[in-house]
This record gives C-alpha cells, sequence and structure tokens, in this order.
C-alpha cells in the first residue's frame, strides 16, 4: 500500500517554483539568510554561467560557502542549476558537467554525491523529500532524471545511461471525480540500487525498488519490482532474461 | 529563435530572479497573446512565437522549445500549465492545444502534425512522446484525426502516443506503454501495445 502524502499535491510541490519573488526566494534558498540569498544570486549570476576552466576555478573557490559539503577539486561546469544548495553534500572530485539541475525541493530533502561522482550533462536529480545519495564513482548519464520522496540510494561505481530515469513518485488515483493532478502524491518507499548497478539508456526505475548488486538493466526496461543482484532484466515490466 | 536581436539574446541567457523578472517583463510581446505572471526559464527556443499563445501563469522551464512551424501550425497554451525541462512542443501544420492546469513533465515530446489537443489538468510525466517525430521513417499520420488526452488523465513515464489516437478523459495509462488505439474514458491501459487492464469505478456519493 503505497504511503500518502496527503496535503502535497503536485500543485503545491510546484508552487515553490518561482511566481513571485517570495516564492522564487523559497525555491532557491529556502528560509536562509537574506544575506545567503543575495550572494547565492550574486554567484548565480556572475559566476554561474562562466565558461571553461577558468568558470571551474572560480566556482571551486566562491561555491564552497552555500554547500553544506565542498569537497577537494570539485568541477561543477557552467549553467548548473543548483537550489537550496545548503542541503547539497558534493565529495572530492565529483563533476556536474553543463546544464545539470540539482533541486532540493523540501525542507528535510538533501542530495549526497561521493567522491568521483559524474553528473552528465542535462541531467535532472529533484528531491522533494527524503535524500538522493549517490555513492563514490558513479556516473549518471545526459538528460536522466533521478526523482526522491522517500529516498533514493545509488550505490558506487554505478552506470546510468543517458535518458534514464529513477522515479521518486507515483499518483494517487482513488478518487474519480477529482482529477489525479489534484489529488495526492504517493511513494511505495526509498529505492535502492546496489553497487555497480548498470541501468541502460531509456531504463526506468519505479518508487520503492531495491535494485541488487551488479545488477544489469537493459535499455528500454521498466524496473517495477525489485531485483535481485547479479541478474541481468529487461522488457516492460521487467523480467530476468540472465543471471 | 525567429527573431534574433542582441537583446532578446541577452534576455534567453539572462540568469537569477534578474533573468526571470526581465523575461516576465519583455517576453510576453514576442507571442501572438500572453497572459500575466508567466515564469520563463532560461535558453528558451522559441519558433514563430507570433502563432503561439500562453495563458497566465504557466511555468516554463530551462531549456524548453515551443515550435510552430510550417505556415499553419500553432501553439496554444492554457492558463497555469507547466512545462518541464527541455520539453518540446512542436506544431506542424495542426494545432496543438494545452488545457489549463495541465502538467507535462521533463524532457516529453509533443509533436502535432494532425493536431494535438492535450485538455485540462492533463498529467503528463517524464519523457512522455505525444505525435510522430517530424521527418522519421514511417511517420505519416495513421488518420487524419488529432491526438486528444482527455481531462484529468495520467500518463506515465515514458509512454508514446501514436498519432490520431483519442484517450478519454480521467484515464491512467502505464509507464513505457505505446498507445495505437483510442482508450476509452476512466481506464487503466498498460504494455506495448497499451491495451484495457481493468476500468476505474465512477465514485457514487450518497446523500450529498
Amino acid at each position: 500500500m503505497p504511503s500518502v502524502h496527503p496535503m502535497k499535491t503536485l500543485r503545491s510541490l510546484l508552487a515553490g517554483s518561482g511566481n513571485s519573488f517570495a516564492g522564487y526566494r523559497l525555491a532557491v534558498t529556502g528560509k536562509r539568510s537574506f544575506l545567503y540569498f543575495l550572494f547565492h544570486e550574486f554567484l548565480t549570476i556572475f559566476v554561474a554561467p562562466f565558461p571553461g576552466r577558468c568558470g571551474i576555478l572560480l566556482r571551486r573557490l566562491l561555491y564552497p560557502v552555500l554547500f553544506r559539503r565542498f569537497g577537494r577539486s570539485v568541477s561543477i561546469r557552467e549553467n548548473v542549476t543548483l537550489r537550496r544548495p545548503y542541503a547539497i553534500s558534493l565529495g572530492d572530485h565529483v563533476t556536474l558537467e553543463a546544464g545539470c539541475v540539482l533541486d532540493v525541493k523540501g525542507d528535510g530533502a538533501a542530495i549526497v554525491l561521493g567522491t568521483g561522482v559524474i553528473i552528465r550533462q542535462g541531467a535532472v536529480l529533484s528531491c522533494p523529500g527524503g535524500e538522493i545519495r549517490i555513492g563514490q564513482g558513479t556516473c549518471v548519464g545526459e538528460e536522466s532524471r533521478l526523482g526522491s520522496m522517500l529516498g533514493l540510494t545509488l550505490g558506487a561505481n554505478c552506470r546510468l545511461g543517458r535518458n534514464s530515469c529513477c522515479i521518486g513518485a507515483g499518483h494517487g488515483y482513488a478518487r474519480t471525480d477529482v482529477p489525479i493532478i489534484d489529488q495526492p502524491v504517493t511513494c511505495r518507499g526509498k529505492s535502492t540500487l546496489g553497487n555497480g548497478v548498470i541501468l541502460e539508456e531509456r531504463a526506468t526505475v519505479l518508487d520503492g525498488v531495491t535494485i541488487g548488486e551488479k545488477a544489469t538493466v537493459r535499455a528500454d526496461t521498466l524496473v517495477t519490482r525489485d531485483v535481485s543482484p547479479l541478474t541481468v532484466v529487461s522488457g516492460v515490466p521487467a523480467r530476468v532474461v540472465d543471471r | 529563435m525567429s527573431r534574433r536581436g542582441p537583446w532578446i539574446t541577452f534576455l534567453r541567457w539572462c540568469p537569477g530572479a534578474l533573468g526571470i523578472f526581465l523575461r516576465q517583463k519583455f517576453f510576453p510581446r514576442l507571442f501572438l497573446e500572453c497572459g500575466p505572471g508567466v515564469v520563463f526559464g532560461r535558453f528558451l527556443n522559441l519558433v514563430k512565437p507570433e502563432s503561439i499563445r500562453i495563458g497566465a501563469h504557466c511555468i516554463i522551464s530551462d531549456r524548453v522549445t515551443l515550435a510552430a512551424m510550417g505556415d499553419t501550425g500553432t501553439i496554444d497554451i492554457g492558463s497555469s500549465v507547466f512545462l518541464g525541462f527541455t520539453t518540446t512542443l512542436t506544431s506542424l501544420e495542426g494545432s496543438l492545444r494545452i488545457g489549463s492546469g495541465a502538467s507535462l513533465g521533463s524532457f516529453c515530446q509533443v509533436h502535432a502534425r494532425t493536431g494535438v489537443h492535450i485538455q485540462e489538468k492533463c498529467l503528463l510525466a517524464a519523457y512522455t512522446e505525444i505525435g510522430a517525430r517530424p521527418g522519421g521513417v514511417g511517420n505519416e499520420p495513421r488518420q487524419d484525426a488529432p491526438v486528444i488526452l482527455g481531462s484529468g488523465c495520467w500518463v506515465g513515464v515514458r509512454t508514446e502516443i501514436e498519432n490520431g489516437v483519442t484517450i478519454g478523459p480521467d484515464c491512467i495509462i502505464g509507464a513505457h506503454a505505446r498507445v495505437r488505439a483510442d482508450i476509452p474514458p476512466l481506464a487503466v491501459a498498460v504494455g506495448r501495445p497499451a491495451k484495457v487492464v481493468r476500468v476505474r469505478e465512477r465514485e457514487i456519493l450518497h446523500g450529498i
């Protein structure tokens, strides 16, 4: 039975997206001080878009104060969108490629990236609740989408292909007199990918799923249930094709 | 963008709250009609915005493409619509209409060849594809009818909806489905090709 968050309809989750200045400030720096917000805006306008190696070094110098943790030799490329960076921890040698999005949406939510994690171009990490924790050496492919409502943990040395997706939450649909978009958001539980898991292109993992160590999810697969370690799954819904 | 001035280029790039503020003030005049309070993200790709209407209080995320192509392509977006990151709306010959209160997740692609009508309060999850991609092999429309998504329906992640399909109101389409035939109202359809597996029960309210 999915756990239901009664008041968290999609609309209220999106409401912090900035229809007014207060909404924008809440989305981008939460309830931090106005000084923090001003510095974040200054960096967003003048430092975030700075291209090339110079930009990376400039951000290495100036960004750490915004983050919960900022490791050594972190490379943040241009136009990376960061929302509520005070809840984001970056380990040593993390790389955030151009245009990726790290969006912490709620109080108590967090994003933690381990040593050497690479988030490729255009990937979106969206965290309205729980924690997105990515183990060391894992690589998240271009234009992927990782979501968390009750938690998403990726182990070490995972490979997520381009356009892959870990869904954080679903939607309640018990009532037929109310459109689904106005019904509560649901989540079956925490999702976990073990060490060394491979998600090929366009694979999708639903919420509340555990994928065992070194399992492989073939391209275009939809994973709806737990996957045992060292298995290969394929298809919609995923079925074991190899061990 | 079809109107490239240095000012528009700057607006498109401008980061932070300043960028949102300036785009909210100056982008509306690019469009055929644009309601108040629209949030425009960065790096938008707009083709023929003079054929595009946007309702009030929409949220258009970064890197969204709104392309009204050809001579007759038009895009009509209702009020309070949410378009996720890198979503692409392309209208080739038909009209692409999105009803009020609808929400399209990140990386969605909607290509209106014969017309696409997404009705009010539809919920499209990430990576959804509606209509054929322009220029691909075997992409001729199956029928002349437009794609219609009934109000209040929920289309799951990475679903493909082909040309000429009508999906009834309040339907649920499972993730990774490929919809080739019409889906009746209140149905739940999954699979490739999508088949109706059950029908949601209409609630009967007693004594109210």
